[in-house]
C-alpha cells in the first residue's frame, strides 16, 4: 500500500496543545499512521480551548483539537504508572517515530528521555519540541507562546512599522500562537529528515527542538544584517525605513508595498500618475526610503479619498501591490480561495460538520486528504491493545479500572 | 554519525527571492547538492533587495554580505541563458541526473521552455517538481504580484495584529509568508522523496503561499467556521490566563514577558515581587478575576517590573517556576548566552580562511553533523564542475557554449 506520500510510517505522538500535534498532524495528512497517547479522562489540553460549537466547551468539540488531530488514532494511556509503561514499551517496540513536547525535567518519569527510548528500540527517531531545547542554562525555564516570541525577537520586531510611543505600546505578541505552529512545522521536517537518514543507517537520532531558536531563524535576515553593518532594529526608529506599511483608506485599511521598482510605478499607475511621483526623488528604492516624509503623506492622502471598492478594481487593473486588509471572513468568501477548493469539510460524531483549511499544499501523486476526523478519547483503544498488541477484553477492563487507560 | 540524510540527491534550482531559496537552502544544508541556475543578463532578486535596504545600487560583494549570501549557503552556482535554445538542453540533460526541480517563477515559465513537470517528467520519470507561487498555480489569482505583507492582509492576520482594539499592523517579520511557505515546501519535498523512495514515483508539488498562511494560523478562521466570529486582537494579552503580557522594565525600551497559568504560579510570582499588599486583593484572588482585572494588575506589576533589568526579571521568575522571557532585541539575541552555547549561528568559512557569521537553520540531529554551511557561491562558480565533470561537456565546448553566451 504506497497511495499515500508517508505510508507505512508509524509515529506515537506523546505530545499535546499545539507544537506537538500540528507536526504529527503535518505527517498523518499525508499518510502515516499517527497514534495519538492521551492522559485518561482529561485528555490533550487543546481538548479544553475553544473555538466550541455555541461556546459551549465541550471535550470532544474543540475547534482546536478538531483541526489539529485529523487523520489520528487516539488511545488513552497513563504514563506515570508502572502498568502503563509496560504497555508504552509495547508499543515503543512497534513504532518509527515519537514526537513528544513534555518538559526536560519531566521526560526521564515519563519513560521519554531518548536514552531509554533507543535502548528499546535503537531505530526510533524521537523528535522533542520544548520552549529552550535540552541543553544551556535555559533548557529548564518553563515557557509557552508569549514567551518564545519574546524570547526569539519576534515580538520585539512587531510591528515592523515599529510604534510611535514606546513608553505605552510595548513589544507585541504576534496572532495565532505562531511559535507553536512553526515549531511543530520545523520538527516535522527534522522527523523526515531523520527518517530518510534511517533508510540508510537503520539507525535513529534524538531530535533537540527548542521553540525560540525556530522562531529566531524567521528573524535569519534581520541577525545576518546585523552581522554585517553592527545596525539593530529598534522600535522608535523602525517607522523611518519602511517601503510596506498600512494606510486607512475611506472605509477600512489597505497594505501598500512599493518595494520594487515594479510595484512603486504600479502603484503611481494607480493613483493617476500624479506630478508628485514624477520627481527625481522618487526614482530608486533608496532614495524613496531617503524621502519616505514627503511620500507617505501624499500616498495617504489619496487612499484617503477612495474606497476598498475602488482601490482593489483599480490595483487590479494596474497589478499594484496593494491588497485591503481584510478580515478572515472574506479571506474564507474569496473567489480565490473557492475556485482553488481550499476549504475541507470534515464531519465528526460529536461535533458534526466543521470547515477546516485543507492542504497546505497539491501533490499530484500523493494528494493531501482528511481520511477521518480527529479521534475521541480513547477512541482506538481496542483497535490498538487488542488488535496491536494482543491484549483480551478482560484485560484492557482491568487496565481501564486501574486508570491505565 | 550517520550521512547527511539527502547525500545523493541533486536538485535543480530555479528559485528566485526568499521562498525558494531558502527552500532549497534546507535541501543544501541536509546534503544535498544543490545547483543554482543564475544567469549574466539580469541580478537574482534577492542582490537586487540587498542594494535596495542599502539604500544604494552600489554594487555589493553578495557573496559575502546580505541576503543572497544568508539564503544560498550550501548551493553551486551556475550560469545558463535561458534564452537560449541550447541552455534549455543543457537543462534537460541535468535533469537526466537530478532528483529535484525547484522553481518559484509563480507562472508559466518552465512551460515555456519546454521544461515543466510534463516535459521534465518524459527525460527523468521519477523527478520531484516543486512549483511554487503566491497565489497558487491555478485559479483567478494566478498572475497577482505576491509578497509578504500583500498576503499577511488577505488572510487576515495582519487584521488580527494590533494592539488590543487598535487599528491593523503590518507583522513584524518582514518575509514570514516566504519563510513558512519555504518551511511546508521542505516538509512536502521531503515527503515526496520518501514516497519516491518506496515507489520509484515522482510527483508535481504545486504549493502557494496563501494556502500556507491559511492553514498555518486557523485560530482567525475556527473561530469564524465554528461561530461566525471574527476574532479580533488581544496583543500580549491571553484568552484565560492572567497576568500574561509585556511589562516595562529598567532601561531603554527594555520588556520582560510574563505568564502565569494556575493559582500555585500566581503564589511563586507574589513570593518573588515579595508579596505586596496589593496582591491579596479580592479582585486578584483567582485566575478568573485576574483576567477581568488585568488591566489594574498589570499596572500594579508594572510598577515592580520598571525596577529592574529584564533578564534578572526573567532569571528571578524562571527559578520559582513562574513563565517568564526578556523581550530580546536583535542585537541581543545575537548575544544571548544561551543561543550561544547552544551554537544557534554558524560561521562559514571561505577559501581564502576568512568567516562570515550566518543565521543557522534549526535542523539539529543528534547523530548528524552539523550540516553543509559552505559558502554562497559566486556567479557561474561551478560551471566548470557541473558543465564538464557533471554533464561531460569538454573543455573546448565549453568554451564554446561561453563565447556564444549560453554559458552565460
Amino acid at each position: 500500500m504506497n497511495d499515500e506520500a508517508l505510508s507505512g510510517l508509524k509515529i506515537l505522538e506523546c505530545s499535546e496543545f499545539i507544537s506537538g500535534p500540528y507536526c504529527g498532524k503535518l505527517l498523518a495528512d499525508l499518510g502515516a499512521e499517527v497514534i495519538k497517547v492521551e492522559q485518561p479522562v482529561s485528555g490533550d489540553r487543546a481538548r479544553n480551548w475553544g473555538p466550541f460549537p455555541q461556546d459551549i466547551p465541550h471535550p470532544e468539540k474543540s475547534g482546536l483539537f478538531l483541526y489539529l488531530n485529523t487523520n489520528k488514532s487516539g488511545v488513552t494511556l497513563n504514563l506515570r504508572s508502572e502498568a502503563g509503561q509496560k504497555l508504552f514499551k509495547q508499543l515503543v517496540k512497534k513504532t518509527d517515530v515519537i514526537i513528544e513536547n513534555n518538559p526536560p525535567q519531566e521526560i526521564k518519569t515519563l519513560g521519554l528521555d531518548y536514552p531509554s527510548l533507543h535502548a528499546i528500540n535503537p531505530s526510533l527517531v524521537v523528535t522533542s519540541i520544548t520552549p529552550f531545547g535540552q541543553t544551556g542554562p535555559y533548557s529548564d525555564y518553563k515557557g509557552c507562546d508569549l514567551i518564545n516570541n519574546h524570547m526569539s525577537g519576534e515580538a520585539y520586531t512587531n510591528p515592523e512599522s515599529g510604534v510611535d510611543d514606546i513608553e505605552q505600546q510595548p513589544p507585541l505578541n504576534p496572532p495565532s500562537h505562531a511559535s507553536d505552529y512553526y515549531a511543530g512545522l520545523i520538527a516535522a521536517i527534522n522527523t523526515l529528515s531523520a527518517v530518510i537518514a534511517r533508510q540508510v543507517s537503520g539507525v535513529g537520532q534524538h531530535i533537540d527542538l527548542s521553540q525560540q531558536e525556530a522562531m529566531a531563524y524567521i528573524l535569519c535576515h534581520q541577525f545576518d544584517n546585523y552581522f554585517d553593518s553592527g545596525v539593530s532594529f529598534y522600535r522608535e526608529t523602525s517607522k523611518k525605513s519602511f517601503l510596506t506599511s498600512e494606510y486607512a483608506c475611506k472605509d477600512g485599511f489597505i497594505m501598500v508595498s512599493t518595494f520594487t521598482d515594479a510595484f512603486w510605478s504600479s502603484l503611481v499607475e494607480m493613483m493617476g500618475n500624479p506630478d508628485w511621483a514624477k520627481s527625481d526623488v522618487c526614482r530608486s528604492a533608496g532614495s524613496r526610503r531617503r524621502n519616505l516624509g514627503m511620500i507617505k503623506p501624499r500616498i495617504k492622502e489619496w487612499m484617503l479619498q477612495h474606497t476598498i471598492a475602488e482601490i482593489s478594481q483599480l490595483a487590479k487593473a494596474s497589478r499594484a501591490a496593494c491588497v485591503p486588509i481584510q478580515s478572515v471572513k472574506e479571506a474564507m468568501d474569496s473567489e480565490l480561495l473557492r475556485a482553488r477548493e481550499f476549504f475541507v469539510e470534515v464531519n465528526h460524531p460529536q461535533a458534526g460538520k466543521l470547515k477546516f483549511p485543507g492542504a497546505p499544499y497539491k501533490l499530484s501523486d500523493t494528494p493531501w486528504r482528511i481520511k477521518h476526523p480527529a479521534p475521541m478519547i480513547g477512541e482506538h483503544n481496542d483497535r490498538v491493545y487488542s488488535k496491536m498488541l494482543g491484549y483480551s477484553r478482560s484485560d484492557l477492563a482491568k487496565l481501564k479500572t486501574a486508570g491505565v487507560i | 554519525m550517520q550521512k547527511l540524510p539527502l547525500e545523493n540527491i541533486r536538485v535543480i534550482d530555479l528559485t528566485q527571492v526568499r521562498m525558494g531559496p531558502q527552500l532549497t537552502q534546507w535541501l543544501a544544508v541536509m546534503g544535498a547538492e544543490v545547483i543554482k541556475i543564475e544567469t549574466n543578463l539580469r541580478q537574482e532578486v534577492s542582490k537586487m533587495q540587498q542594494a535596495n535596504a542599502s539604500g544604494e545600487s552600489a554594487q555589493v560583494d553578495t557573496k559575502r554580505v546580505g541576503y543572497f549570501a544568508s539564503l544560498n549557503y550550501g548551493k553551486k552556482s551556475i550560469t545558463l541563458n535561458m534564452k537560449n535554445p541550447k541552455a534549455v538542453e543543457i537543462v534537460k540533460e541535468l535533469a537526466k541526473v537530478s532528483d529535484i526541480v525547484a522553481e518559484n517563477f509563480g507562472k508559466a515559465v518552465m512551460e515555456h521552455w519546454g521544461l515543466g513537470y510534463d516535459d521534465l517528467k518524459k527525460i527523468k520519470p521519477d523527478i520531484i517538481y516543486y512549483a511554487g507561487s503566491g497565489w497558487g498555480r491555478t485559479g483567478p489569482y494566478s498572475e497577482r504580484p505576491a509578497y509578504s505583507p500583500i498576503i499577511d492582509a488577505f488572510t487576515g492576520i495582519a487584521y488580527a495584529n494590533s494592539f488590543p482594539g487598535g487599528e491593523p499592523l503590518g507583522l513584524g517579520v518582514r518575509g514570514w509568508n516566504d519563510s513558512i511557505s519555504a518551511q511546508h515546501g521542505v516538509f512536502a519535498v521531503l515527503a515526496a522523496l520518501y514516497h519516491r523512495s518506496k515507489t520509484h514515483r515522482g510527483q508535481y508539488i504545486d504549493l502557494s503561499m496563501i494556502e500556507v498562511a491559511m492553514s498555518f494560523a486557523p485560530e482567525q478562521t475556527l473561530n469564524y467556521a465554528v461561530n461566525e466570529k471574527i476574532k479580533g486582537s488581544i496583543g500580549n494579552q491571553d484568552e484565560y490566563m492572567a497576568p500574561h503580557g509585556c511589562y516595562r522594565c529598567k532601561g531603554q525600551d527594555k520588556w520582560v514577558a510574563i505568564a502565569v497559568s494556575s493559582d500555585k504560579e500566581w503564589d511563586n510570582f507574589c513570593e518573588v515581587i515579595g508579596n505586596p499588599l496589593w496582591t491579596k486583593n479580592q479582585e486578584f484572588n483567582t485566575e478568573k478575576s485576574r483576567h477581568e482585572n488585568q488591566e489594574k494588575l498589570d499596572k500594579l506589576i508594572t510598577g515592580w517590573t520598571i525596577n529592574y533589568d529584564h533578564y534578572e526579571i526573567m532569571q528571578k521568575l524562571q527559578n520559582a517556576g513562574v513563565m517568564a522571557g526578556a523581550s530580546l532585541n536583535v542585537e541581543e539575541v545575537v548575544n544571548d548566552p544561551h543561543l550561544a552555547e547552544r551554537g544557534f549561528f554558524v560561521d562559514i568559512e571561505y577559501p581564502d580562511k576568512t568567516k562570515l557569521r550566518r543565521t543557522g537553520l534549526p535542523w539539529k540531529l543528534s547523530d548528524t553533523s552539523r550540516g553543509n554551511y559552505s559558502y554562497a557561491p559566486s556567479l557561474g562558480e561551478q560551471n566548470d564542475y557541473v558543465f564538464g565533470e557533471l554533464l561531460g561537456i569538454s573543455k573546448n565546448d565549453i568554451q564554446k557554449l561561453k563565447g556564444e553566451k549560453v554559458i552565460y
